[in-house]
């Protein structure tokens, strides 16, 4: 297979200069295909990529990330090699022996059972269960569990300016259709999504007007939305469909 | 299953837990851009949170698309990272000119026994021994010059593996010119380029003059500083430090 790693302009493609750090990162260049090692030792720009890039990365840990896929490719082949000749053996001890126990042992008086092995088995009483029917709050308890992760992204200050969101505000309870509405003018098309705490998609849609109607969330639970262009990630939000107990 | 298969059943069916589980690595490299000055420590939360939304937003997708498997995966995020820290540092902040350059190895600064600066230093070691592994075949034959500049005992090792074919008699007579028993027989620099010119001449079949390289040692000195101080700038080696940095790395 060819492995393409220069770009037209004869530098290190990403790929390649991945491959370097992490043979960087594991102490083990050797295994750094050559025509790559060659190039970095002559190309000053090459050299920078990578030791800006591994700058960065100190501290990010690379313990048992596992086999490299391209720097231990042939030590993998090997090791792949040698369990299946482990296996094989392995395979071949076992039929070697139950030959050799069925010409030693065929001859020897067979096991009877006999009544006393056999004990009796006492019948389990069945119990009548009543199935427990959970109330409402129960049925939906985890569905309000918050996400970390997107709770952090809620905070006003890290909105994109110029815009600001009419509704829902964050946390706001709403119940049937909920509508989305902003205040921003852009050219493109903006993409809004709606997850919930499962980090399912529930509802999606694309608009060039500052307003899209879900019709209705279909469970109880705590919803995260968000909007943004091809490019840009414009705004988090929250809103919380509540339990009504009958 | 190892952490990069796991890494990638994330990246591919789970992306939000992908994003989830490597806070801690942007934490990490932003940590990395406040040490370098880049960034003030107060908007590293900041930073934080706009890596997380631009990878949120449409980068995991791109990811999706564009990773190979032919490396780690740990690495092609961290990539990502980087370039995000990057582009926030130069939109959002106004914090262009660095106010915090720290030399670590000021003579206040390798001074300080803390606990911090034996991490840094240690940190500095370790990306000037990365540096070092980029000149690949050249760099026995550079890592045997940069000893004998910085006053480093050199061994038999260090000249075998820049003259494989050295003798041993050629080799007695390198250590004892550039490992001198007392003071008298000490070698001045425009010496030890005299030497160490010999011998490239003899097993390197070269006919080069200790000028010519002198200048190629000032060339890859000049290069070893660049690649340290980095782009954009996190570093202010000149000759000095990197000296003095080269001692530590082969004491």
């Amino acid at each position: 297979m060819q492995n393409n790693y220069f770009t037209q302009n004869d530098h290190l493609r990403e790929k390649a200069i991945f491959i370097y750090i992490d043979a960087l990162k594991r102490k083990n260049t050797e295994n750094i295909p050559e025509e790559i090692r060659d190039h970095v030792e002559e190309c000053h720009q090459c050299k920078k990529e990578i030791s800006d890039l591994y700058s960065s990365l100190q501290g990010v840990a690379y313990s048992d990330q596992g086999p490299h896929p391209t720097l231990e490719r042939e030590v993998d082949t090997g090791s792949t090699l040698s369990a299946f000749f482990r296996m094989a053996a392995v395979i071949v001890i076992v039929i070697g022996a139950g030959v050799l126990s069925y010409i030693l042992f065929t001859d020897t008086e067979p096991v009877v059972i006999t009544d006393e092995h056999v004990e009796e088995e006492i019948p389990v009483p069945e119990e009548e269960t009543v199935p427990l029917e959970p109330s409402p709050i129960e049925q939906y308890a985890s569905n309000f569990i918050p996400i970390p992760l997107y709770e952090g992204l809620l905070d006003p200050q890290f909105r994109t300016d110029g815009l600001s969101v009419l509704s829902p505000s964050i946390g706001q309870e709403v119940t049937g259709e909920v509508t989305f509405t902003w205040d921003i003018y852009f050219e493109e098309h903006i993409t809004l999504q709606v997850i919930n705490n499962r980090r399912e998609i529930v509802f999606e849609k694309s608009t060039i007007e500052n307003q899209i109607t879900y019709a209705e969330p279909s469970e109880p639970g705590i919803y995260y939305w968000w909007l943004e262009t091809e490019d840009e990630f414009l705004y988090v939000g929250k809103f919380v469909v509540p339990v009504y107990e009958e | 299953m190892n952490k990069n298969e796991h890494n990638i059943d994330l990246l591919y069916n789970h992306p939000d837990k992908f994003i989830e589980t490597h806070q801690s690595t942007i934490e990490i490299i932003a940590g990395n851009f406040v040490r370098s000055g880049l960034l003030r420590y107060s908007e590293k939360d900041d930073m934080a949170q706009y890596v997380n939304e631009k990878l949120i937003g449409s980068k995991i997708k791109l990811m999706q698309q564009h990773y190979d498997r032919s490396y780690y995966l740990i690495t092609y995020l961290s990539m990502v990272i980087r370039n995000l820290c990057l582009e926030y540092i130069s939109k959002k902040t106004e914090f262009k000119k660095k106010e915090v350059t720290v030399n670590v190895l000021d003579v206040d600064f390798i001074s300080d026994d803390s606990p911090t600066t034996g991490i840094i230093i240690n940190e500095e070691l370790d990306r000037l021994d990365a540096v070092l592994q980029l000149f690949h075949k050249t760099k026995p034959k550079l890592q045997l010059c940069l000893k004998v500049l910085i006053g480093n005992i050199t061994n038999a090792d260090d000249v075998k593996a820049a003259f494989p074919n050295c003798s041993n008699k050629d080799t007695e007579y390198f250590l004892n010119k550039c490992n001198p028993q007392s003071d008298e027989n000490l070698i001045n620099e425009k010496e030890m380029y005299v030497v160490l010119t010999g011998f490239f001449n003899k097993y390197g079949k070269k006919q080069n003059t200790p000028d010519a390289l002198r200048k190629w040692m000032d060339v890859k000195f000049n290069e070893i500083i660049d690649l340290m101080n980095g782009e954009p700038k996190q570093a202010e080696y000149t000759k000095e430090t990197l000296k003095i940095l080269l001692q530590k790395y082969y004491t």
